[in-house]
């Protein structure tokens, strides 16, 4: 009961000044992490990137989640179904549908097989330098964009406690997640994913028991209670409660909130089914997610892991559409103005008046949640480069400390890079990150696919798949980007809606496997070692 | 040529008792998966009916009434009505000039001769300040109990010439069809739980089956393992 505020006031402000109580939770935060990190810091290689697989199934549950969920999860989903409605489900359904991919066709035979990253299982399965090479290039630029988003994320939340402008808050983030990815290295990684997890997870529960609690709902199990927001929206229905600017709460009629496909949302039916289908895919594929089955002792703990985690992931997304309801319905007074999106979900508890110390505490999970997935995505992108190029391809002489060197090395130029493009401000954070989705899903899965589930795909077949997949991300990306600059190229319209860079691994990941197939049939054979390597150890095949 | 060669592994050919299993298993959560997310948004799809908001209902008999001045006093403020509620699912439509000018002419078409002039006053005010006494527009209109419209009403006025009023409007006949105009369906009607029942099954639903064939997956492949002896061996 304490917890809950006074009653509103007017003359509230949602934005603007230096705010005590939040910048003290933050900093507590980003010191326990440098703690846990510092408590548990890496020794030598192997350390540093799979953390001496010595995690419990629901300690790496927490881990993969805690990874997995970002600033788009926390953030991200809860805009796009704030601005876009029932579209927004695509995003939930597809972040947490691909675990079942994951699992079933993937995460124990990749833990079976052996490797330390993606890249490995890819150069090796396909027996090619070359193959190595451009897959750990795909999987710096995947760990790349999803870092921009996460930036933005860490940026708007740096800006909302501090007051600063975005640019220095996008720096001062920034530069606050590097240090601690540098110091801590994997080990320290994966233990503090799990108090990650904690704390964004408590951070965004607690203000939903709050509302559902304050405004008469049922707040037992907020995740359901908030239906009738639903439906108080798409009725229109008036309620006794007012936001923290003394407005009404109730919203004129808006089926366009709940309705598939609505033409008010200008998304449609294509559109839903395209995103949730490239978003499983690409949940399949992500280097950073793949790297996580490396931590575990055993290939059933591979598979118990996912299964919590995709649990934990839930109790998240169960709740994200919770904010966008009551978001639409505590701001729909026109003279709340228009909210920056990607910011809702602390929006709604402010409108809502949830005691200011826990809106706080829900911004500081916010940047926990961009935390502890930046830190996974440097380590894989750096792992990438300093394991899979470096010391794989250029300097296979190299010892252990001069791969960690490297890797610090790629992590720092890495974390500069994505600072730079941040400042840019391309797209919604969810966006963005939907983008490194895309090009997981029609790059690195097909391989996986492909390369546990039949021993004839081979060099001559994961080349054409790479291509294709290749072809299609620069080819999207390349008409957004003209776009954003004002070029107008022949097809814009044409490519901008069925291969827009959010979905377009819909099409370009069968046509990946397609290819596969058709020259893995007039490629060389898949050589005796791997196929007995893949039908032993990965398949459980004895003869 | 696949015959010749031995360590064959493919998703279709299991060789092993344990494989052909396992893949029986995969298949089956596979099939349940894909059934489950996209066979019901696909069911969604074939049973949607294009289902229009009942004030636009009412506001398309009216509109060529509007038009050719011989709308009643009654259906003067059912049209305003539907601009307000209009006006009122986006900020973006509040920068609509063509859809402010319907709603202002028509409150000033139906305002008794004294209001008129404050209607007037109020839309000059409006314009830099939201804090205006609008509660004559809103007895006028009948919503005087609908907070989410009265909340609009400040936002809804544009400076309008009392001698080329626009009380409708070709242009805004687009923008209506696409905010009044809902999929609907049972599936989209029926209220489970407070939630329209599709929403619910994507937003609630899906995401417990997927945690669901996970662990279901989990123990199956656990207890194969058992079955074929390969826990020590092949773990």
């Amino acid at each position: 009961m304490v917890f809950i505020a006074s009653p509103a006031f007017a003359g509230v402000k949602l934005e603007g000044s230096f705010k005590l109580v939040p910048a003290i939770i933050l900093t507590a935060c980003i010191l326990l992490f440098l703690w846990v990190g510092f408590m548990n810091k890496a020794e030598g290689t192997s350390d540093y990137y799979a953390a001496g697989r010595s995690i419990s199934r629901v300690g790496s549950g927490m881990a993969i989640a805690s990874n997995w969920m970002s600033a788009a999860s926390f953030l991200g989903m809860a805009a796009i179904m704030y601005g876009s409605g029932y579209h927004g489900l695509s995003y939930v359904v597809g972040w947490t549908g691909g675990y079942c991919l994951l699992l079933l066709l993937m995460a124990s035979q990749i833990r079976r097989f052996g490797k330390y990253t993606a890249t490995d299982f890819i150069g090796d399965r396909y027996y090619s330098s070359g193959m190595r090479f451009w897959t750990a290039i795909i999987a710096i630029f995947i760990s790349f964009c999803y870092s921009v988003g996460q930036f933005g994320g860490i940026g708007l939340m740096f800006k909302w406690i501090f007051g600063m402008q975005y640019s220095a808050s996008v720096i001062v983030g920034g530069s606050v997640v590097l240090a601690y990815t540098l110091v801590s290295g994997m080990l320290g990684v994966t233990k503090n994913q799990i108090v990650q997890y904690i704390i964004l997870i408590s951070a965004f529960l607690i203000p939903a028991f709050i509302l559902t609690f304050k405004f008469k709902y049922f707040w037992l199990v907020p995740q359901l209670g908030y239906g009738r927001v639903v439906s108080d929206i798409v009725v229109g229905n008036a309620t006794t409660f007012v936001n923290s600017f003394g407005h009404a709460m109730q919203t004129v009629p808006s089926p366009e909130f709940a309705m598939p496909w609505d033409t008010a949302t200008g998304k449609d039916f294509f559109q839903w089914m395209a995103t949730c289908f490239a978003l499983m895919i690409g949940t399949a594929g992500l280097p950073h997610v793949i790297q996580k089955f490396y931590v575990v002792p055993k290939p059933a703990d591979a598979r118990w892991s996912v299964t919590w985690g995709l649990f934990f992931i839930c109790l998240l997304y169960w709740t994200s559409p919770l904010y966008a309801a009551f978001g639409k319905i505590l701001s729909s007074n026109p003279e709340v103005g228009a909210l920056s999106k990607d910011a809702i979900v602390v929006y709604t508890a402010q409108l809502g008046s949830v005691n200011p110390i826990i809106v706080g505490f829900l911004a500081a999970g916010a940047v926990s949640a961009a935390f502890s997935t930046v830190s996974g995505l440097l380590v894989a992108g750096s792992s990438a480069f300093s394991n899979d190029i470096y010391f794989k391809i250029i300097n296979p002489e190299a010892t252990g400390d001069q791969q960690v060197r490297m890797a610090k090395i790629a992590t720092i130029v890495m974390a500069l890079g994505v600072m730079l493009v941040s400042l840019l401000k391309l797209a919604l954070v969810a966006q963005l990150v939907a983008l490194a989705f895309s090009i997981a899903g029609c790059t690195i899965f097909p391989l996986f696919l492909l390369g546990i589930w039949w021993s004839g795909s081979n060099r001559s077949g994961g080349i054409a798949s790479l291509t294709v997949g290749g072809f299609f991300t620069v080819f999207s990306i390349f008409y957004f980007i003209c776009g954003k600059f004002g070029v107008v190229l022949p097809g814009a319209a044409f490519v901008g809606y069925w291969l827009n860079p959010w979905y377009f691994a819909w099409i370009a990941a069968p046509l990946a496997v397609i290819a596969n197939i058709v020259f893995s049939g007039m490629g060389e054979p898949t050589p005796e070692h791997i196929r007995k390597h893949l039908a032993e150890e990965v398949h459980g095949i004895r003869r | 040529m696949e015959e010749s060669l031995s360590y064959e592994v493919n998703f279709f050919k299991p060789s092993t008792p344990f494989l052909k299993e396992n893949l029986r298993a995969i298949t089956i959560g596979l099939l349940i998966w894909g059934l489950a997310t996209y066979g019901f948004q696909i069911l969604l799809k074939i049973m949607e009916t294009p289902t229009t908001e009942a004030t636009y209902v009412a506001y398309q008999q009216i509109a060529p009434k509007l038009a050719d001045g011989t709308a009643s006093d009654e259906e003067k403020v059912a049209a305003a009505n539907t601009y307000l509620a209009l006006l009122g699912k986006s900020g973006a439509l509040l920068k609509n000039d063509t859809l402010k000018t319907a709603f202002t002419s028509t409150v000033y078409d139906l305002l008794p001769g004294d209001s008129k002039d404050a209607l007037l006053a109020a839309a000059t005010k409006a314009a830099s300040d939201s804090k205006v006494d609008v509660e004559f527009i809103n007895t006028a209109l009948g919503i005087g109990d609908n907070s989410a419209m009265k909340a609009v009403v400040p936002f809804a006025l544009i400076e309008v010439s009392p001698d080329k009023l626009a009380m409708t409007d070709a242009a805004l006949e687009p923008v209506m069809d696409k905010f009044f105009i809902h999929n609907q369906s049972f599936l989209t009607d029926t209220i489970v739980f407070g939630f329209p029942f599709h929403y619910l099954y994507t937003a609630l639903f899906l995401l417990a089956l997927f945690v669901l064939i996970c662990l279901v997956y989990c123990y199956k492949i656990d207890s194969l393992m058992k079955k074929y002896e390969m826990e020590k061996s092949f773990e």
